[in-house]
């Protein structure tokens, strides 16, 4: 990578909860996180991994508490500005690849920098992503013709394209062989290694979990951190 | 939300499921069943359109005749009683023109109708109306039907003044036929007794026409008094079924008008119409020679002058007979002549010595020529072979027929002559020779010189003298002729004519245009965009249960049975959505009926129509709505399978698209399948270059007749069409990475994600797009430019010419007007009566009217192709108009077209075509033709007028005020090419509003794609937000990516349109830029309103909420 993120990041989740109805998910969740840390949120079904992932995604807003990402307050900001937020910040990766069927994979590695003024590097710099995630040979191959593994290194690259300060997957080797989930661990492992970034994983993988430094047990909606917490 | 999830279970077997099914499935199966039902609406609302014009119009048949079955008409006037039929109703039936000089209006085109009270019998339960004669007033009564009242603004107890042509027994165009306008005109002086609807007897009339007629009605004997026909009528009325014949009809010498006039050992066989006829002389000849009858035929003349020596002999009588039999042995060249001993001695002149004789003759037909008089005055010179005592056949005054106004002068300065005669010519020893010997001859020539100099269109013999023949008396030959001879003429040779009035009537109901067919295919874009919507709802309702057919598949289901039983599915809503078109239909066709009672009210010309339900055409409708749709969703049906089943467990969506899915590091098809293609691309490329350039070439080489605009439309419109969707198609399939990807390219490329619904979306919108540009290139918007002023037609003819100071004297005009009429130029034409054959009529025309254009006008374009054509016999040149030709008269161009000249015999008409002329309710031949072939009809009842723009006005007025009596209209050209285009522009009108219905439907389809299109990658959509997409981008993507399909549809038939206007023309017309324009323009702000709300209702749920549920 030629360039890096400019600023250091700082994740801060305090007092979080989230209620739909009433189910209360998650209850006061509070834990900071700065760049180059990596964690692995574990618990089983319905703990509110997810809805965890997706309030540090501010793809939905909490009930109550406060999440702050470099000390700005995301659900203080409007829809746009959110929005171009999400896109400067956050990067995700998902069980469900949701590549586009459409388009080629470079072209869906490019899509969020479609989103606003595209900087003049993004092409390639997608290049470069793509030649890290091993599909050089694929870049005009559309999602229907890869396998996988492919797919979720394509969806790797496209969470990565705006040099995201924190990469958010959700369950990214759930649909994966054994095999392939250790090359696609490896590979986030290897990246996030280059990005410094906050890598968030959700996972049932506990042996995946074990590779992260930290680990965010979620159990009936609150948490305990484990780990290297300085890191 | 409208659609299903696709991951819900249901029942899927047996009735019980199929309920289920349909339950689970309401709002898609509801969708189908809505669109089979508009399309069953449209198809068989479209035929009961045709239904009910058909009906309506033989309503109006029924409606105008009555119980009326067969008429016997004549073009003179005949006894009844030569009919041996009984229960029929004499009548004469006149055109006419009807002055209200109170109310200072006028109405011509009037059918003047002398009747009995029983002719009212022809519709029972209809009171009759008051015919008798008003008490206390001084005039005869008439009727009048409201059509008539409305344009005359009269009220009972109004007097009416009713001009009719005058029957004379001389045409008016021979020499001696009276032309004078206070003759030719028969002026009727009549209080209104009653007004009677303008329906049944208030509607009778010999032609089919919608339009409502203006009807006088006038006691029988006082029409017949006042035309000086005794007893005589023109029309006889039947309402029996047994046609008449002309076996049924007793001809007599006298209803033919001839005399006999009988001598001691001779007849003579003469006409009241001075020439005999030359049907009726050519069968005296042959009758007579048949049964050994010696005659002797002769051509009377008068010369205006014999000349010789200085001196001149005027105004003398002339005989050409046969001179090489026993009356007359002095055998005579072609330029020798005989004198009587008076006129001989008056010329002092000797045998050999040369003589020149003038006499007149009428410039038949173009009579028009500036400076030239009607009357010409030709020279013959011959030599004298013989001067002949006036005794023995020089003295015989019986082969002279009657001059009327001349025969039975005292002195021949008393002569009332319609030709001009100098009187200060006649001497005193003329005087004494008209004392002594009357018109007995002084001059005789050759039969055939006497033919050559004399003859004309009514006959080239005056007396036929027979003698007794061999063995027999005068009287037994007389009697022996009279019988064969009258045998031998066929009534139809004499101006009859045998009408099946009432199945001639019904049988022109059926329509020149079927409105069945019209609407058929005025809405074969609706039915076209439903079964396309169709098939594109029913392929989404079969996507959405694309686990369903995976887990069928996966259980052992064969793919037949699964087939099946969406077929059935399919079919059951169809079935349903058919029955309810069934009421659609209904309403449909009282929507159109009402839209061409109203809207679209010039295509039909009045507000005639009713609704006729027909049954079979509802059932036809219906099946045929049903088989479309049906075939939509066999052909989606058969699609399934495409997919594999692991694929359809997973719920994959996008089984049946063709999507172009090379396998990795194998992008290109094949080249063969490439080659195939790209030939198939050229192939078409050729066929339009063909069909723009060179299929006029073609036909003309080859004799095969592809040249033909509908087939041009077809192949080029079908052709561009089908290439712009098989490249679009393709394109979709093929998309190639982007060397830069941005946003509008990112848009665009969503279109590909369902290749085959974008297609759909497409092909609907630019089938659309084709039509209105197709169609409403042919709109004519602007005001018609003619370089005529008018265009005129007179009720009565004109026998006068309306370019030349004398005529226009004769025709009455003062000299301030006839100074005015002299700026500018008419051109008159003869009228054949007969039916309209324009778009205006709505009858199938059988007897199209038919005029003689002016032979002076022979040498400008367009009229140069009628040059007349002596070759060939009973088949000329004429000239139509295309529309009319094509799409009333059914008749191709290429063919010949046969009428029926005066005498019964088949006319052969080649016939010219002109575009979008003047002349689309008649059929045009030259003068020469007209008068040949159709030589009783007299004077000019339409005209072309060219007036300089600044005079139209004043020229208008004065034309008609001087010519009222003839009833004689004006109309600006432009007006009148304006009725015809109104015609074409309220069908184009109707087609445009249709084609707007069809795209509607199209636009629906195209935004509920887009829709489906949404709920479908919803996923993806979150995904694009979570990359942080906002919610305004998303939506300004969704809505470009619909706009895209938008325009490029538009733009396939937008092309296809203007190549199909270019091919049908030869060049672009006319074309309505603005209208079309803002037509275009509507459609595609229509298409972006609808993709906008189909934009913001899929928006509408929250989109990151997906991402989760997963």
């Amino acid at each position: 990578m030629e360039q890096s993120r400019p600023t250091t990041s700082l994740l801060k989740v305090s007092n979080l909860s989230k209620d739909f109805g009433l189910v209360q998910v998650l209850r006061n969740i509070s834990f900071t996180l700065t760049d180059g840390t990596s964690v692995a949120i574990t618990g089983p079904s319905g703990s509110g991994k997810s809805t965890l992932l997706h309030i540090v995604g501010t793809l939905e807003a909490p009930s109550s508490g406060r999440v702050e990402i470099n000390n700005t307050n995301p659900f203080q900001l409007s829809e746009p500005e959110l929005a171009r937020y999400r896109n400067a910040v956050i990067g995700f990766v998902f069980q469900d690849h949701h590549l586009l069927p459409q388009y080629s994979v470079l072209e869906n590695v490019l899509i969020p920098t479609l989103a606003f003024k595209q900087q003049s590097d993004a092409t390639q710099r997608a290049h470069d992503l793509l030649k890290r995630v091993g599909l050089t040979q694929r870049l005009s191959h559309r999602p229907p013709e890869l396998s996988g593994g492919e797919r979720q290194r394509v969806a790797i690259a496209r969470a990565l394209i705006n040099r995201p300060s924190i990469l958010l997957c959700d369950e990214p080797t759930g649909n994966l062989d054994t095999a392939t989930s250790e090359t696609i661990a490896d590979l986030l492992f290897e990246l996030h290694g280059l990005e410094q970034n906050i890598l968030i994983v959700v996972t049932h993988n506990l042996g995946l979990a074990s590779r992260f430094q930290q680990r965010l047990q979620l159990v009936d909606g609150s948490c305990s951190l484990e780990g290297d917490t300085e890191s | 939300m409208f659609f299903r999830s696709t991951d819900r279970s249901y029942p899927t077997t047996n009735s019980r499921g199929l309920i289920a099914s349909f339950k689970y499935f309401w709002q898609i199966h509801l969708t189908v069943a809505l669109c089979t039902a508009v399309a069953t609406g449209v198809l068989a609302g479209a035929l009961i359109v045709g239904d009910s014009v058909r009906g309506s119009l033989r309503s109006l048949t029924t409606e105008r005749l009555g119980t009326i079955q067969h008429a016997l008409l004549a073009d003179h006037f005949f006894q009844p009683s030569i009919l041996d039929r009984q229960n029929t109703v004499p009548t004469i039936l006149l055109n006419g023109t009807v002055v209200a000089p109170q109310a200072q209006t006028r109405a011509s085109k009037v059918n003047v109708i002398g009747v009995r009270e029983d002719f009212f019998t022809f519709w029972a339960g209809d009171p009759v109306p008051n015919l008798n004669k008003p008490a206390n007033r001084s005039f005869n009564a008439i009727v009048i039907n409201e059509a008539l009242q409305s344009e005359l603004s009269v009220q009972i107890g109004d007097t009416l003044l009713v001009n009719v042509a005058q029957v004379a027994d001389i045409h008016p165009e021979f020499l001696l036929g009276d032309r004078d306008a206070a003759s030719a005109i028969q002026s009727l002086r009549l209080i209104v007794s009653d007004v009677i609807p303008t329906k049944n007897a208030g509607r009778f009339n010999l032609h089919p026409h919608q339009n409502l007629p203006f009807n006088a009605f006038i006691a029988l004997p006082v029409l017949q008094k006042a035309l000086g026909q005794d007893e005589k009528v023109n029309v006889l009325l039947t309402a029996e079924t047994a046609p008449i014949s002309s076996d049924q009809l007793t001809l007599t010498l006298d209803g033919l008008d001839l005399k006999v006039q009988v001598h001691d050992d001779h007849f003579d066989l003469q006409s009241r119409q001075y020439l005999l006829k030359p049907v009726l002389s050519e069968n005296a000849l042959t009758v007579a020679t048949e049964n050994g009858i010696p005659t002797l035929p002769t051509l009377t003349y008068l010369a205006n002058t014999i000349a010789a020596n200085d001196r001149t002999v005027p105004y003398s009588t002339m005989v050409a007979l046969p001179t090489n039999g026993r009356e007359f042995s002095v055998p005579l060249a072609e330029n020798e002549i005989v004198l009587n001993t008076w006129a001989a001695d008056d010329l002092g002149v000797k045998v050999g010595d040369e003589i020149t004789v003038t006499y007149y003759s009428v410039k038949s037909g173009d009579h028009s020529v500036k400076g030239k008089e009607t009357y010409i005055t030709e020279t013959a010179s011959f030599l004298l072979k013989g001067i002949l005592p006036i005794a023995g056949i020089a003295a015989d005054r019986g082969i002279i027929p009657e001059f009327p106004g001349i025969h039975d002068t005292a002195d021949m300065s008393e002569w009332e002559s319609p030709f001009p005669i100098d009187y200060t010519l006649i001497r005193s020893q003329d005087e004494a020779y008209w004392d002594e010997y009357g018109p007995t001859p002084k001059a005789f020539i050759s039969l055939e010189t006497g033919k050559r100099l004399w003859k004309n269109r009514f006959g080239d013999l005056t007396t036929i003298r027979m003698s007794a023949s061999q063995g027999s008396e005068v009287q037994a030959t007389r009697t022996l002729f009279e019988t064969e001879f009258l045998k031998k003429i066929q009534p139809e040779q004499i101006g009859f004519q045998f009408l099946a009035l009432q199945a001639e009537g019904l049988q022109a109901a059926t329509g020149a245009t079927d409105f069945g067919m019209l609407f058929g295919s005025l809405s074969g874009f609706i039915i076209i965009a439903v079964a396309l919507l169709v098939g594109m709802l029913f392929r989404i309702g079969v996507e959405q249960r694309s686990r369903e057919i995976g887990i069928l598949q996966a259980v052992g289901y064969p793919l037949v049975k699964i087939r099946r039983r969406f077929l059935f599915e399919g079919g059951t809503v169809a079935g349903i959505g058919s029955l309810l078109g069934c009421l659609l239909a209904v309403g449909y066709a009282q929507l159109m009926i009402f839209g061409l009672k109203t809207w679209w009210l010039p295509a039909i010309g009045t507000p005639f129509m009713e609704l006729h339900l027909n049954l079979w055409s509802l059932l036809s409708g219906v099946l045929i709505a049903l088989a479309i749709v049906m075939i939509s969703i066999r052909l989606t049906v058969q699609r399934l399978g495409h997919a594999a089943t692991t694929a359809l467990l997973a719920g994959e969506t996008d089984f049946t698209e063709t999507t172009h899915k090379p396998k990795a590091g194998k992008e290109k098809t094949s080249s063969g399948l490439t080659i195939a293609k790209s030939l198939g691309i050229v192939l078409v490329a050729v066929i339009v270059v063909f069909f723009l350039f060179f299929d006029k070439w073609f036909s003309d080489t080859f004799g095969i007749w592809i040249e033909d605009p509908i087939i041009d439309f077809l192949v080029l419109t079908s052709s561009i069409v089908g290439v712009g969707w098989t490249v679009f198609d393709r394109w979709l399939k093929t998309q190639k990475v982007a060397k830069r990807l941005n946003r509008v390219r990112f848009a665009i490329k969503n279109a590909a994600r369902q290749p085959g619904r974008s297609t759909t979306c497409i092909q609907t919108i630019s089938l659309a797009c084709c039509i209105i540009v197709a169609v409403g290139a042919n709109r004519h918007d602007a005001p018609p430019e003619t370089e005529y002023a008018f265009v005129a037609e007179s009720s009565l003819p004109l026998h006068h010419s309306l370019n030349t100071p004398d005529g226009r004297f004769e025709l009455g005009f003062s000299e301030r007007d006839s100074e005015l009429l002299s700026a500018s130029d008419v051109i008159p034409f003869r009228v054949l009566p007969g039916e309209d054959v324009s778009c205006l009529n709505l009858y199938q025309p059988q007897k199209p009217q038919i005029l003689g254009i002016s032979d002076r006008a022979l040498n400008e374009v367009p009229w140069t192709t009628l040059q007349p054509n002596s070759s060939h016999t009973y088949m000329i040149i004429g000239i139509a108009d295309e529309n009319s030709l094509r799409w009333i008269l059914h008749h191709n161009p290429d063919e010949e077209f046969l009428v029926q000249d005066e005498f019964g015999n088949p006319l052969s008409l080649h016939l010219h075509t002109l575009e979008n002329s003047l002349f689309q309710s008649q059929l045009i031949i030259s003068e020469s033709n007209f008068t040949k072939y159709f030589p009783s009809q007299s004077g000019y009842q339409f005209f072309l007028i060219k007036t300089p723009p600044e005079l139209r006005e004043e020229t208008a007025q004065v034309l008609e005020k001087g010519l009222g009596d003839y009833g004689f209209d004006l109309t600006s050209a432009s007006a009148r090419l304006a009725s015809y285009r109104a015609v074409e522009n309220t069908y184009i009108s109707t087609f445009q509003s249709l084609g707007g219905l069809g795209v509607l439907l199209g636009t629906f389809g195209l935004a509920l794609v887009l829709f489906r299109n949404i709920i479908e990658r919803r996923g993806e959509l979150a995904t694009l937000r979570a990359f942080g997409f906002s919610r305004r981008l998303l939506s300004r993507m969704l809505f470009l990516e619909s706009c895209f399909l938008l325009a490029v549809g538009m733009l396939i038939g937008i092309v296809a349109g203007l190549v199909a206007i270019l091919a049908t023309h030869g060049h672009f017309p006319a074309f309505p830029w603005v209208s079309l324009t803002i037509t275009l323009l509507f459609i595609f702000g229509f298409g972006i309103i609808a993709n906008a709300v189909a934009v913001a209702v899929a928006l509408r749920s929250p989109l990151l909420a997906t991402l989760k549920s997963e």
